[in-house]
C-alpha cells in the first residue's frame, strides 16, 4: 500500500514532499460487547494512502459509512488513528507527544457541516474568530488579534457590525463563512471541509463554494473537500478520492476521475448524479446499483463492492484488488477488472 | 392533502378530476387521501409507526379504505414491498422500521403510499435523505411505478435534476410565490424568470465541472418577512422600481407557460 502512492504519478504537479501525505492509514472501533460477547469490529477506514500538494484540493467522495468523516477527524488531529501515518510536510505527526502535536497541527483547520453547532452560542462572532489566534498567536495583542478576526470576516463578506451579533443571528450561509474565517484566521495552510455545504439552502450552496475557491486562490491555501454530493466536489476539486465502505476504490485527477471513471461503483456514482438538463436526462440511461451498503461491521470479503456489483466474479470475493494504476488509466483503481 | 394546521386560510381551489375537495365535508375528503390522492414524505422513519410492523402498516391501508381481511391485506403488502424492489418481501413484512435501512424505508412509504392505486402521488422531497445511488434506484423506481399504474405523480423538490429526470411539467417557486411554470425542456433551455434562470447557473453540474458557479447573492426570506413587489427582487440582478412596488402578473411564456416577472428574459435578451 505504501509504496503505491509513491508510485502513482497521476497526481500532480509533484513537488518533492507534499504538504499532507498519509499511508495506510486505518481506524477501527470496537462497538458492543460485554460479559458474553465478543466486541464488533468497525473498520471505519481501512488503508487510506492518499496526498495533497500545497494550494490544491483534493476531493473525497462517497455514501453514508465509507468512512469520509472518520478520515477527516484523524487528518485535523481529532481522532488518534489506529495504524498508519499522517506526514505533514515530511514529517509523521501520529508518533509525536500531545504539545507537539498540537502545535504541528495547527496548520490544519477543520470547517464543519452543521454551520450553528460548530460555533459556541455565547460568543459573539468576532470572540468565535479570534478565539484559534488567542490560543495559537499569544504573541500578538489583543488588539492585532482583533483586527486580524476583523480583516478575515471581511474578506468571507462578514461586516464589522455583523461581526458584534451571535450565530444564532445569522442565516445558515453567514454562519458557514463564519466557520470558514475561523478555519481561516490563523496561518492555516490545510483546511479539512467536510460536508460545508450540504446544510445549506441550494441558492446559498453556491456562494460557499465560490467564496472557497476564491480564499485558495489569494491564500494558497489546500483544501481537503469532503462531500456525499459527487457535482460538488467536482466543482471544487483538482484530485478526487472515491470512498467506498473504508476504502479508496479510485483516486486521480479530476477530470480522468469524472470524465473517464474505471471502478464500476464510480461509473454508477456519476450515473446517479442528474444534470439539469431534461433532455439529456430523459434519454440516458443510468447504470442502476442494486441492493444496499453493505454493514461497516460486516463488509463482504475480498471487494467490498463486489456484493452491488455488475461485474463481481469469484475472484473479487477472495482477491482484495489494490489500488494501483491499470493498463493505460492515468487514476489509480481498486478493481480487478477496470 | 388537507394536512395545513387549523388557523391556516386557505383560499382558491384545488380540483381533483371534476371534484372540488375544498368543499368536500372532512369525512368525504379523508376517504380520498390514500384511495386517489396519497403523500410519500421526506423523513420516512417518522413517516411510519416505529411500533407496528411495515407489513401491518401497509395492510392497514387495505382493511381501513377496502374493509379487505386482515390476512389477504398481508398477503397483498408483501406483493406491494415486492413491487418497491425491497428483497424477501415475505420475511420483511414482519420487520418493525428500525430494522430497515433509509432506502427501504423510503421504498416502504411508497408501497403505503402504492396500496390504493392513487391516481396521484405526491413525492415530498422523496431523495433528499437519501445517498446518491440510493436516490437514484427511488427515482427509477418511481418512474417506473407511474408507467404500471398509470398514475401522476407531483414531485416536491429543491433538486433540479430529480426534476429533469422525472417531470414533464414544473413550476418554480419562490417564497410561497409561482415564478414560473412550464414544460420542463422549454423552462429549463430557455427559463425567462430570472430567479429560475440563477438557480440553474448556481447548480454544480458534473458536465461542467470546474466552472465558477453563479451564485444568487443573499438568502432567502423567511416567510414572515417577505420583501414588498416581488418577493425575489432584493436578490434579483434585473430588479427595477417598479419590481419593489408591485408583484408582477403572472404574464405567457414565449414557449407555452407562464412567468411571473416584470422583466421576463425574453428569446432577445439570450441573444
Amino acid at each position: 500500500m505504501l509504496s503505491l502512492v509513491h508510485s502513482n504519478d497521476s497526481i500532480k504537479p509533484r513537488s518533492e514532499i507534499p504538504l499532507l501525505e498519509t499511508s495506510d492509514l486505518t481506524k477501527t472501533y470496537s462497538i458492543g460487547g460485554g460479559m458474553f460477547y465478543e466486541p464488533l469490529q468497525l473498520q471505519a477506514v481501512s488503508g487510506v494512502s492518499i496526498r495533497v500538494e500545497k494550494g490544491r484540493t483534493l476531493g473525497i467522495v462517497g455514501e453514508s459509512g465509507c468512512g469520509k468523516s472518520t478520515l477527516s477527524r484523524m487528518l485535523a488531529g481529532l481522532t488518534p488513528p489506529t495504524s498508519g501515518s499522517i506526514l505533514l510536510d515530511g514529517c509523521d505527526v501520529t508518533g509525536l507527544p500531545n504539545a507537539e502535536r498540537k502545535r504541528v497541527l495547527r496548520d490544519v483547520q477543520m470547517v464543519f457541516q452543521s454551520p450553528y453547532s460548530s460555533l459556541n452560542p455565547r460568543m459573539r462572532v468576532a470572540e468565535i474568530v479570534r478565539e484559534p489566534l488567542d490560543v495559537h498567536m499569544r504573541s500578538l495583542s489583543k488588539k492585532e488579534r482583533d483586527e486580524r478576526a476583523l480583516s478575515i470576516l471581511n474578506r468571507v463578506g462578514i461586516s464589522r457590525e455583523m461581526a458584534r451579533r451571535y450565530p444564532h443571528q445569522l442565516s445558515g450561509g453567514q454562519q458557514q463563512r463564519v466557520g470558514i474565517a475561523r478555519a481561516l484566521v490563523s496561518e492555516v495552510r490545510l483546511v479539512i471541509c467536510d460536508e460545508p455545504v450540504s446544510a445549506l439552502d441550494v441558492s446559498v450552496q453556491a456562494q460557499v463554494i465560490n467564496l472557497l475557491r476564491e480564499l485558495q486562490r489569494s491564500l494558497g491555501v489546500a483544501y481537503i473537500f469532503v462531500s456525499h454530493d459527487l457535482a460538488v466536489v467536482a466543482n471544487i476539486s483538482d484530485d478526487i478520492a472515491v470512498m467506498y465502505l473504508g476504502k479508496v476504490v479510485e483516486y486521480g485527477r479530476a477530470e480522468d476521475v469524472l470524465q473517464r471513471p474505471r471502478h464500476p461503483y464510480t461509473q454508477a456514482l456519476v450515473d446517479s448524479a442528474n444534470i439539469p438538463d431534461p433532455v439529456l436526462e430523459k434519454s440516458r440511461k443510468p447504470r442502476i446499483l442494486t441492493g444496499e451498503i453493505p454493514r461497516p461491521t460486516d463488509p463482504p470479503s475480498g471487494c467490498r463492492f463486489r456484493t452491488r456489483c455488475w461485474m463481481a466474479q469469484d475472484r473479487c470475493a477472495v482477491e482484495v484488488p489494490a489500488l494501483v494504476r491499470r493498463g493505460n488509466s492515468p487514476q489509480a483503481v481498486a478493481c480487478h477488472f477496470a | 392533502m388537507g394536512l395545513q394546521p387549523k388557523g391556516a386560510t386557505v383560499r382558491g381551489q384545488i380540483l381533483l378530476g371534476k371534484d372540488d375537495i375544498q368543499a368536500m365535508a372532512p369525512r368525504a375528503r379523508r376517504r380520498l387521501n390514500g384511495q386517489r390522492v396519497s403523500l410519500i414524505s421526506q423523513d420516512a422513519l417518522s413517516a411510519l409507526n416505529p411500533c407496528t410492523t411495515v407489513g401491518y402498516q401497509i395492510a392497514e391501508v387495505l382493511m381501513v379504505h377496502r374493509g379487505v381481511a386482515k390476512q389477504e391485506a398481508m398477503a397483498r403488502a408483501v406483493e406491494l414491498l415486492s413491487l418497491t424492489g425491497i428483497p424477501a418481501p415475505s420475511e420483511r413484512v414482519n420487520h418493525y422500521p428500525h430494522q430497515f435501512s433509509g432506502g427501504m424505508r423510503q421504498r416502504a412509504l411508497i408501497a403505503i403510499a402504492l396500496a390504493l392505486e392513487p391516481e396521484l402521488l405526491i413525492a415530498d422531497e422523496p431523495t433528499t435523505a437519501l445517498d446518491a445511488t440510493i436516490k437514484a434506484q427511488i427515482l427509477t423506481l418511481l418512474a417506473s411505478l407511474r408507467e404500471r399504474f398509470g398514475m401522476s405523480i407531483l414531485l416536491i423538490t429543491h433538486d433540479m435534476g430529480a426534476v429533469a429526470r422525472l417531470a414533464d411539467r414544473v413550476l418554480v417557486m419562490y417564497a410561497g410565490q409561482a415564478m414560473e411554470v412550464g414544460d420542463v425542456a422549454s423552462v429549463f433551455a430557455r427559463p425567462e424568470h430570472p430567479y429560475t434562470r440563477a438557480l440553474l447557473e448556481s447548480m454544480p453540474r458534473l458536465d461542467k465541472h470546474g466552472a465558477l458557479l453563479e451564485a444568487i447573492p443573499g438568502t432567502p426570506p423567511s416567510p414572515s418577512e417577505v420583501a414588498h413587489g416581488c418577493p425575489f427582487q432584493p436578490r434579483c440582478a434585473f430588479a427595477g422600481d417598479i419590481c419593489r412596488e408591485q408583484m408582477p402578473p403572472a404574464v405567457e411564456r414565449s414557449n407555452g407557460g407562464h412567468v411571473a416577472c416584470h422583466f421576463a428574459l425574453r428569446e432577445m435578451n439570450y441573444a
